[in-house]
């Protein structure tokens, strides 16, 4: 077991670098750069000293040593357009409130996607079967900025903060009055994906056999359902929560700008326009290693829940 | 097999609820955001706070390096020019009196016992120190180029000369001079600057000169207020500055900047009364706002703002095309200006010259003396023009075919290409083809190198004087997308540099406005800029600028009743 996971860790490290060598690259080939972003011409002389700063004024592959190179004494170095701030500081400072608006959606997708999904295929054909179904197409189909500013316009302007977000020192009160609507905004894709596949999940299970004997042995339905129907059926959840978190705790800069969340969505896209190159890394890179790191905790999660994924690891190695 | 999916998912749960209650664990008094209403009790005429939005998040709050609208706003309330515009007038501030030498090359500033917000003098020194770091290479500000005509700023900036040997010397605590390269009539314009406020010494001393206004607590603040807040990403509060020199007509306590990027959101907190004040509004805004105007509930205020946008022609087309003077024009009138306003653009006016409403040639605005030159060149046919362009190049019978560069790949710029394509396609029989640049550098890029026929982009003025514009368009200038050169022109544009008589100066200007305008049309403006402000009922003693200062300057404003 701790030979796969190292294996694994192995891969995340690889699939980080060829990431990491490839926006490099492609970056050099965007057309302009950082001192061509604003839309006044800046002085010869300015724009050749920015370059010059920078390190523009050297050959790719040499900048691309020198990247490395800081890379691994872990600096990101200096964002070109905030003057004074590194990348490690940008993210250290913003990533926090998207991490908390990301685990908060995604918790808050789980818990309603799981319990609507169990109780309509419990309940097939009955109204809350319907209702969750309905819920379901409306959280697919409307995108999350679309229900952001529909929340904006009549949820919010009272006792709900139109933008604004929590300092580390605020009330629970505060807490929550600051980060339910971006919460459910961004939440709202995660519970119909949820209900939707623990709803197909659990129906599948409800026609096993092993439910048939639960019945028949007398087990009353609670038990039938917390034992052996939700043991059953939520594994398939796993499989798609893993992408889920890193795409909300990354991705929301749509949310972010909207509710003027102080997060790293931004960064996302203004390094990108802005040909703020060590940003650009910088956001790529870290983005890269969540996502990535969520799908290797998932694969070590799912060993430990699925036995017939255990087996295989195990029966690998014998082989070998 | 049962007990480890437990367990995973207990560890799950744990993992997102221990994270959702982070930060939860101090109560902490937040008594922002709950008391909007109270403003609304404040007393008479003083006290009491406002809100305003930043519609960008500010990247740096150093004075050196401010230079966009958002950054001006915020660096030009906290910090105190020499000069600053109170209700369009220039009027002396940080400076108590200054005066010009014989040769207009020399100015001298007394200053006034003015404060920062720790309490510590404001001395002479202090903006020498910033007038250097406009032009010091580890701070790289982007305005540098403005000031080129303080002596020896070029050489420090561009590397072959020192800070010492920079045209600003401080006489005594509380005298300052500076030495210009040519005598600019319009220097006092360009101190209303952001980049020429006070930076003690002290403050910017090895890496801090290169980092200085990363954060709000290093920044010595000498304005009507002070940055009391910055939490980057989603708001700024600014204090009244209790040791301001004229502190004691200060009116305003507080002055919050919740951030809100999306033009949406922004009119979401009007609407809901958290912000008193909103400007650049579109038509469609006013027009959902007007029952309120009406019934007096929400100030409607129009002001034109220098600024425009035109048709940029490449007048070295490499395809040989825009080179020719008769098809430029062609192309500049085929289409209604005003219709273009009115449907495409959605703000502005239809411009009929290079240079917009507000601005000043000394102590005249520059367009009651002159009215707009294009309006005989817009009666004329276009297709007629067209026809004598392309007999001119030999193209004569040809369907031409042309490409217009669109500057982002947002779906302003989109409609905007499209009603280009459409106007020229069925107007002047041409077809047009639309190309697309990725983003701002991209577009940039591109233009600058001349790889492109036509296209559309705009300038915003940065001083109130004409020079700001006319500028632009000399030969070989950096900003001259149009790649125009016109010697007549530069002669004009030159010989205005220095010119004193403002009479003569005026005069120099229309002629040249005319000769890129109306005769060459090496660039054909389109649009004025002109915007609309909205304010709640009691929120008076705003100023709306229209070029140098805050683009809204509530140094004066106060809440009524």
């Amino acid at each position: 077991m701790l030979k796969y996971i190292l294996k694994k860790v192995g891969y995340l490290v690889v699939t980080l670098w060829i990431i990491l060598t490839a926006t490099f690259f492609m970056m050099y080939t965007m057309p302009g750069d950082a001192t061509q972003s604003s839309m006044k011409v800046l002085p010869e002389a300015v724009a050749a000293n920015l370059k010059a700063k920078w390190g523009l004024d050297k050959p790719v592959g040499e900048q691309y040593v020198i990247y490395l190179q800081n890379l691994l004494q872990g600096e990101l170095g200096e964002s070109y357009t905030t003057p004074g701030l590194t990348a490690n500081t940008i993210i250290e400072q913003r990533f926090p409130a998207s991490l908390q608006l990301g685990l908060q959606a995604v918790a808050l997708g789980l818990v309603l996607g799981i319990v609507l999904g169990i109780l309509a295929a419990l309940h097939r054909g009955h109204w809350i079967d319907f209702l969750t179904i309905f819920i379901a197409i409306l959280g697919v189909s409307i995108p999350s900025f679309v229900f952001a500013a529909l929340l904006q316009k009549y949820a919010a302007g009272g006792y709900f903060p139109i933008v604004g977000w929590v300092t580390s020192g605020s009330s629970l009160a505060d807490q929550f009055k600051y980060t339910a609507l971006p919460t459910l905004s961004a939440a709202i894709g995660g519970i119909a994906t949820y209900s939707r596949f623990m709803r197909s999940s659990v129906l599948d299970v409800l026609n096993n056999d092993y439910i048939l004997l639960a019945r028949s042995k007398g087990l009353s339905r609670f038990q039938i359902i917390r034992r052996h129907v939700m043991r059953n059926a939520i594994t398939p959840i796993i499989t798609i929560v893993a992408p889920q978190i890193a795409g909300v705790v990354t991705g929301s800069f749509v949310i972010e700008r909207m509710f003027s969340i102080p997060g790293l969505g931004r960064y996302y896209v203004d390094s990108v326009n802005g040909r703020d190159y060590p940003m650009i890394l910088a956001t790529t890179v870290f983005f890269s290693f969540i996502f990535i790191f969520c799908m290797v905790v998932m694969d070590i999660l799912y060993a430990l829940v699925d036995p017939r994924v255990r087996k295989g690891i195990i029966e690998g190695k014998k082989a070998r | 097999m049962k007990k480890y999916l437990t367990v995973a998912l207990a560890v799950l749960l744990a993992a997102t609820l221990t994270a959702c209650g982070s930060g939860a664990s101090t109560t902490g008094t937040t008594g922002s955001g709950t008391q909007t209403d109270g403003s609304q009790a404040a007393a008479a005429t003083t006290g009491g706070k406002i809100s305003i939005v930043m519609t960008t998040d500010p990247d740096t709050l150093d004075p050196g390096r401010a230079d966009d609208t958002q950054k001006n706003q915020i660096v030009l309330e906290t910090q105190e020019t020499l000069v600053r515009l109170i209700d369009g007038e220039l009027t002396p501030a940080g400076a108590e009196s200054y005066e010009q030498s014989e040769d207009g090359l020399t100015w001298t500033f007394k200053l006034r016992d003015n404060k920062y917000q720790d309490g510590t003098a404001v001395k002479a020194e202090d903006y020498v120190n910033s007038i250097r770091r406009l032009f010091d290479p580890e701070v790289n500000s982007h305005n540098a180029g403005i000031f080129y005509c303080i002596k020896g700023g070029e050489a420090f900036n561009t590397g072959t000369g020192s800070k010492e040997d920079v045209g600003a010397v401080a006489l005594d605590d509380k005298t300052l001079q500076i030495t210009l390269t040519e005598a600019l009539p319009y220097f006092d314009q360009l101190l209303t600057f952001s980049n020429i406020t006070p930076v003690p010494e002290s403050k910017t001393q090895g890496s801090a000169n290169a980092s200085y206004g990363a954060t709000a607590e290093e920044l010595a603040q000498s304005g009507p207020f002070y940055v009391s807040e910055w939490t980057r990403g989603t708001k700024i509060v600014l204090k009244k500055n209790p040791n301001y020199w004229d502190a004691a007509n200060i009116k305003l306590d507080e002055i919050e900047m919740p951030l809100a990027q999306d033009e949406n959101t922004r009119q979401q907190l009007f609407d809901a009364g958290k912000i008193d004040l909103l400007s650049n509004v579109r038509s469609e805004y006013v027009t959902s706002l007007q029952s309120k105007i009406d019934a007096g509930e929400v100030q409607l205020t129009s002001a034109p703002q220098a600024s425009m946008s035109y048709i940029c022609f490449n007048n070295q087309d490499p395809e040989g095309v825009f080179s020719n003077a008769k098809i430029r024009m062609a192309f500049a009138i085929a289409f209604d200006r005003e219709a273009y306003v009115n449907n495409v653009a959605k703000k502005g006016k239809a411009a009929g010259g290079l240079i917009p409403y507000g601005m000043s040639v000394g102590t005249s605005e520059y367009r009651s003396l002159y009215a707009e030159p294009m309006t005989d060149l817009l009666a004329e046919d276009a297709k007629t023009l067209l026809n004598e362009g392309l007999e001119e190049i030999g193209r004569a019978g040809e369907t031409l075919e042309i490409t217009f560069l669109q500057s982002n790949s947002n779906s302003d710029t989109k409609v905007i290409a499209e009603y280009y394509q459409n106007q020229w396609q069925t107007k002047l029989g041409v077809k047009v083809n639309i190309e697309t640049a990725s983003d701002n550098s991209a577009f940039n890029n591109q233009v600058s190198k001349g790889l492109y026929q036509v296209c559309q982009t705009g300038w915003g003025a940065d001083y109130n004087d004409p020079m700001t514009f006319f500028q632009c368009y000399t030969t070989g200038d950096g900003n001259n997308a149009a790649f125009y050169s016109n010697s007549t022109y530069d002669e004009l544009v030159n010989a205005n540099k220095t010119e004193s008589d403002m009479t003569k100066r005026a005069d120099n200007f229309a002629e040249a406005e005319k000769i890129l305008t109306v005769e060459d049309v090496g660039i054909s403006p389109i649009t004025f800029g002109y915007q609309n402000v909205v304010m709640s009922k009691n929120l008076k003693g705003v100023y709306i600028n229209s070029a140098g200062g805050p683009a809204i300057e509530l140094r004066d404003a106060y809440l009524e009743g």
